[in-house]
């Protein structure tokens, strides 16, 4: 059942002390939970999955919980896994060993199979999230995807005390929108909204140059592939099949086909890639400052409000969300391969295009030409442009720190030590949308009894805000909060740009 | 009975077989001459049929299907083509950047009118020779185009001139262009930061990304009947709001001087043998920015080099003054002017194989040719200085070997000097 | 005189009888089986096709045809196949000229390099026209500066090596190369090979008579243009290819290693020169065959009295022939 709910409210949480669970018997037990010292290996026997069913008692197994589940000999091979991963020299091996990639069949393997070689089974694909959402709704999908907790507030206090001049980059954003023939933004290319973003970054930093040196020892890419890929578990669902004639689900896994981008043993954690392309990069020697520390009670709130544990409402099959498999290689690349020896490894700000989205938008809202279509006043596609554009958010945010984190030899097996933070915009020229995000927790590919993970990863984003208001006779004019003589604020007409935006940006480029 | 008056004297037999064949054979080797139409007939016009062929009427009709398809689509391609809405009945010479020049900087020098300087002037390197970059910093720039930069798109094939048999696997990577559009990128930003910091530049530069530039020339020696079209599409075209970027550094006696010097006799070779001739152009001016206050302070692209035919440091260096000139013409026509109020500078620098061009072009005269109009242009050249060496494009550069700061001088220098 | 040493040789065999002698057989006397075969190596259709009809100095990519005919698709010379794919250099072989006297069309050597296609070097030539790519003669460097004349003067003109003149108007003696078959622009040129160069003899009325590298002579007509000189890369025949490989990427083909028995048709033969040849006109195609279709009366192959009406012999027995 999908939604498309109006006017959704979110609650904005600050600390974990106010929200009181429930008391019941089983929280008062210990669950049982597992370490890589606490871990030991089971018999060689044991599968994931039990299939077998005692026809009489004399057939009866009493196992472990452990082995009962499954659970065993997932952790044992997660943290043998994470063993390996910590042996090996490099990053990049670091990285190959830990990527669900399998390499298609080549031709000479398809000819010279014979009839009693082993069938050549499919190779794993994963699947592939696409550049700006393809569906509906998929804002509560992508947090579970990429266990993220999402706040939509403002991000004024994050960028308190930075007050940056604005009025240089008004005027040069100003030139470079009439030099490309911007107008009213509707009618413009995805290729030039990425050049027009290009644009802005250099024009903001040209505003502020004079006097922050340390822009000049950034890094700036123009057009760079942010890809990351990683798995997530809590896909068994997918193998929950109603038996004809009764009106009982039994999960089959013996004797069936495992699906797309799912583990041979038919794990249920689907391997998911982005390949997003930022029209702008700006990376640097040394990290952001750090949001909330990894131990911090904020890291390890839930991701959706009510700490729903009954996700069945939420969690769909990919397909359902428009999402397909891929074929191609699969990077860890935040904006540079792990392997190039990259110096400025820390990516500080994103810039990405949203025009795609408005294109899809206008297809579903019935209209034939997807450029020209103005839908601000439509509060149906409004709604729609928000939810997708506050997803892919949540997923480019996740992108770019997930490659940060492989890249700096992190990876799902061994877990961050330190959270990773990055600051992202997204646009389509016309709505601004702006969002710091931190990366606490890479380890959410495992799901099973004795895995205790309760850290998230965690964004804010803040939006949308229109770059302008008015349009008129190649004139901009915008609606800004300007302090009267009396000392009030009060919003006045003027003309430019949205002050707010500029200086966010501004903020966004100057924040260490 | 009657036929049996027509018996056949005897079996046909292997002898008549054999002289019946000889006969037939050499009778069809028999060269007639073949039917000749009539010469009044073909006059007539009229349509002439071959008779003995037996699907006369099965071919005719083919043929027509086929004839009419073929002219449907040629049609079509010569539609197409005037549709376009730059088409223009007049041909003209089309310079792109495509083909070099055969006479190097001697024909650009005659196309531009202008006397060629080797060297930036003292006074410009001396300006900007406080202005401090690290080296560190230069090689970062070029490593994050030759080595950082995570394109993986499939290079073109790998021509070796000495074991021309072998056939390289294909390897993934960034492509050279876009390479060294990067570096230039970067180079610039430090350079425009430089400036900034230290006050040379007041204002930020504007710079526009790929953007198209065409200008429009005619009359001159050879550009009378069909005209004179510079284009391309450089990655970085940088104004400025400062009117004084554009200043010349030639004063009028420096001017006066030039205007003694000959222009370059470059016979027995025309100088437009190296444009092609096409009827798609723009005839008016294509400029970013073209109508707001700004003034093109430099243009900066990058070639790659042809792996088989590969250009000369002579021909490199006349690709970037024409592309030079073109900006420059493009700045003085702007606002649709005809005239030249005061001789302007424009600067361009080009990146190819790891070796800048660097040309400072002052235009003092928008005349082509020098019968009414003894004023020439001047054009200020650094030509092939190796800033880095780099490694094929088929191979990963580890490290920046060989980087000549002198080059990297001289670069600030030519974007950053002016005249006091 | 040849006749008697002929004779001697016993090569000849005059006919005793008659007074005059009339040389009615020899050995190896009219010479057989010595026309060459034409060489199929690049296909012309192709050429016309990326070229666009017209010349250009750009290498071009075109398909090879590996020693088979185009039309009929079998292989008529041997040892010619595979190779490395080589970019092919449309080469300008006719030269023309102003034809006062006084004017040249002159043209500066921008660049001399080595042809994949063919043995000599060739010259990329620059002039008021444009550019092209012409055969290279032996001491052409970049730089120089040739001429095209086709002014056919009264006084035998000494030839620079390099520019291109009548040889009409070439002094005898002189060393020539790319001499035009007929004085038309799409004539067969001589002497294209590395190193090879074709000698005036004399001037005989419209016509000169030229010696090619091959001894035979030729009556060409005076307005046909040749280049002065010799041509490049006369050394080639001193480099070797090094191993069997090396002549398959350059597209030759191997020999078949079986044994051929050889006869008399086999060898070089001791010929007497022919006499000069005039090319006069260029021949005509030969007019095509016609094609016959008999009548069913001829086909037949009934002869005399039994030629009858094909009704007569057939359906009113159940045999064609009658008994």
């Amino acid at each position: 059942m999908l939604k498309r709910a109006i006017f959704r409210n979110t609650v904005i949480r600050r600390s974990s002390s106010e929200v009181t669970a429930p008391q019941t018997s089983e929280d008062s037990v210990e669950k049982p939970s597992a370490n890589s010292s606490t871990v030991y290996r089971p018999p060689y026997y044991r599968k994931p999955h039990q299939h077998h069913t005692s026809k009489h008692m004399l057939q009866d197994e009493f196992l472990n919980t452990g082995d009962a589940t499954g659970a065993g000999v997932r952790l044992f091979d997660y943290y043998k896994t994470a063993e390996m991963v910590n042996s090996m020299p490099t990053i990049k091996e670091k990285v190959d060993l830990v990527s669900p990639y399998e390499r298609p069949w080549t031709r000479a393997e398809k000819t010279w199979r014979r009839d009693w070689h082993p069938t050549l089974m499919a190779t794993r694909k994963a699947w592939g999230i696409p550049q700006t959402p393809m569906h509906f709704d998929t804002l509560q999908y992508y947090q579970y995807l990429t266990k993220t907790r999402v706040e939509h507030d403002s991000l004024d206090d994050y960028y308190q005390g930075l007050l940056p001049p604005y009025e240089d980059f008004q005027t040069s954003f100003l030139n470079t929108l009439k030099s490309m023939e911007f107008g009213d933004g509707l009618n413009f290319d995805e290729e030039q909204t990425q050049k027009l973003l290009g644009s802005l970054i250099d024009d903001a930093m040209g505003g502020i140059a004079h006097n922050v040196t340390r822009l000049a020892e950034n890094r700036v890419a123009y057009d760079v592939e942010s890809e990351a890929f990683w798995i997530r578990s809590g896909f068994s669902f997918l193998y929950d099949v109603e038996e004809v004639g009764t009106r009982e689900v039994v999960r089959k896994l013996n004797n069936y086909p495992k699906y797309i981008g799912d583990d041979r043993r038919k794990l249920g954690e689907l391997a998911f890639v982005h390949r997003d392309k930022l029209a702008a990069q700006i990376r640097s020697k040394e990290a952001l400052a750090v949001l909330h520390s990894l131990d911090s009670e904020n890291a390890k709130l839930s991701i959706f409000d009510d700490n729903k544990n009954d996700l069945d409402e939420e969690i769909y099959s990919p397909k359902v969300y428009n999402l397909w498999p891929d074929q191609e290689p699969l990077w860890q690349c935040p904006g540079y391969h792990v392997d190039s020896g990259e110096t400025h490894s820390h990516g500080i700000l994103g810039v990405k295009s949203l025009r795609p989205l408005r294109e899809r938008i206008a297809y579903w809202m019935g209209y034939q030409d997807g450029k020209s279509y103005e839908f601000e006043g439509i509060p149906e596609a409004k709604q729609m442009f928000d939810d997708a554009a506050r997803s892919q958010a949540v997923v480019s945010m996740f992108t770019t720190l997930c490659a940060q984190a492989h890249a700096h030899g992190f990876t799902q097996y061994t877990d961050v030590t330190r959270p990773f933070t990055s600051q992202l915009i997204l646009s389509d020229g016309i709505n601004f949308f702006f969002a710091v995000g931190q990366l606490n927790t890479l380890a959410i590919n495992v799901e099973c009894e004795g895995f205790v993970n309760d850290r998230t990863n965690f964004i804010r984003i803040e939006g949308p805000f229109s770059l302008f208001d008015i349009y008129d006779k190649d004139e901009y004019q915008t609606i800004n909060i300007v302090k009267s003589i009396e000392g009030k604020e009060e919003n006045k007409i003027g003309p430019g740009l949205n002050h707010k935006v500029l200086e966010r940006i501004t903020q966004m480029l100057m924040k260490q | 009975m009657v036929f049996r008056k027509y018996r056949a004297v005897k079996q046909w037999g292997k002898m008549d077989t054999r002289i019946f064949k000889e006969i037939y054979n050499s009778r069809n080797k028999r060269k007639m001459p073949a039917f000749q139409v009539p010469e009044a007939i073909e006059a007539l016009g009229v349509k002439i049929f071959e008779a003995n062929d037996p699907m006369i009427f099965a071919r005719q009709q083919q043929r027509n299907i086929i004839e009419t398809a073929a002219n449907d689509y040629n049609q079509r391609i010569v539609q197409n083509e005037q549709q376009h809405p730059l088409f223009k009945s007049n041909k003209a010479y089309i310079f792109e950047g495509e083909e070099p020049m055969s006479d190097g900087i001697a024909q650009a020098s005659l196309l531009t009118k202008s006397i060629v300087r080797n060297g930036l002037p003292e006074s410009i390197i001396h300006s900007s020779s406080k202005i401090e970059i690290d080296e560190e910093t230069v090689c970062d720039a070029i490593l994050h185009g030759e080595r950082y930069d995570p394109t993986l798109e499939k290079l073109p094939k790998r021509f070796d001139p000495v074991l021309f048999w072998v056939k390289h696997i294909r390897v993934h990577g960034t492509p050279v262009v876009k390479r060294n559009n990067i570096i230039l990128d970067n180079l610039l930003r430090q350079v425009v930061f430089a400036g900034l910091r230290t006050n040379t530049l007041k204002t930020n530069m504007q710079i526009n990304r790929d953007s198209p530039l065409s200008v429009h020339l005619s009359g001159g020696l050879y550009f009378y009947d069909n005209p004179l079209v510079l284009r391309g599409q450089p990655h970085l075209t940088v104004q400025s709001s400062d009117s004084n970027i554009t200043s010349a550094w030639a004063g009028k006696s420096d001017i006066d001087a030039a205007n003694q010097e000959p222009l370059p006799d470059i016979y027995p070779i025309s100088p437009i043998i190296d444009f092609n001739k096409d009827n798609i152009y723009n005839d008016d001016l294509l400029l970013t920015r073209k109508t707001h206050q700004s003034h093109i302070h430099s243009v900066l692209w990058s070639r790659e080099q042809d792996q088989k035919y590969a250009w000369t440091k002579e021909q490199n260096m006349a690709n970037a003054i024409l592309t030079t000139y073109a900006a420059a013409v493009a700045e003085a026509t702007r606002n649709g002017q005809t005239e030249l109020e005061k001789p302007l500078l424009v600067r361009g620098v080009q990146l190819v194989d790891g070796r800048l061009d660097l040309v400072a072009f002052q235009l003092n005269t928008l005349e082509l040719t020098e019968e009414e109009n003894p004023v020439k242009n001047i054009v200020w050249i650094e030509k092939g200085i190796e800033l880095y060496k780099p490694k094929p494009f088929y191979e990963q550069m580890e490290q920046v070997e060989k980087l000549n700061m002198e080059t990297f001088k001289k670069f600030v220098a030519l974007m950053l000097g002016h005249i006091h | 005189m040849i006749g008697t040493l002929a004779c001697e040789m016993s090569a000849l065999r005059l006919a005793t009888s008659c007074s005059s002698k009339i040389l009615i057989s020899t050995r190896n006397f009219p010479a057989r089986g010595t026309k060459p075969l034409p060489r199929h190596l690049w296909d012309m259709k192709d050429l016309e096709e990326k070229s666009g009809g017209e010349y250009t100095h750009k290498p071009l990519r075109i398909n090879k045809l590996g020693g088979r005919d185009p039309e009929t698709g079998r292989k008529v010379n041997q040892h010619i196949g595979g190779g490395v794919k080589f970019d092919y250099f449309m080469i300008d072989f006719h030269r023309r000229g102003p034809s006062d006297g006084i004017s040249t069309y002159d043209e500066r050597v921008l660049e001399v390099r080595r042809d994949p296609n063919r043995t000599c070097h060739i010259a990329l030539v620059a002039g008021i026209e444009g550019k092209r790519w012409i055969l290279a003669t032996e001491n052409m460097k970049a730089g120089d500066i040739i001429s095209t004349t086709s002014h056919l003067s009264e006084n035998p003109v000494i030839g620079v090596e390099g520019n291109a003149y009548p040889i009409g108007s070439l002094a005898a003696g002189t060393l020539i190369n790319s001499i035009e078959r007929y004085p038309t622009n799409d004539s067969e040129i001589f002497v294209q090979a590395a190193g090879a160069a074709a000698t005036i003899v004399r001037h005989q009325g419209d016509f000169t008579v030229v010696k090619l590298p091959h001894k035979h002579e030729f009556s060409l007509h005076r307005n046909c243009m040749a280049t002065v000189g010799r041509l490049s890369h006369a050394d080639i025949d001193n480099k070797i290819y090094g191993s069997a490989q090396m002549h398959r990427r350059f597209g030759y083909k191997m020999s078949s290693g079986l044994f051929h028995k050889k006869d008399g048709y086999f060898g070089r033969k001791i010929r007497a020169l022919p006499p000069v040849r005039q090319l006069d006109t260029p021949p005509t195609p030969p007019p095509p065959t016609q094609k016959f279709t008999l009548s069913k009366k001829e086909l037949s192959g009934l002869h005399g009295h039994a030629k009858v009406h094909n009704l007569l012999a057939h359906g009113y027995s159940t045999r064609d022939y009658p008994q």
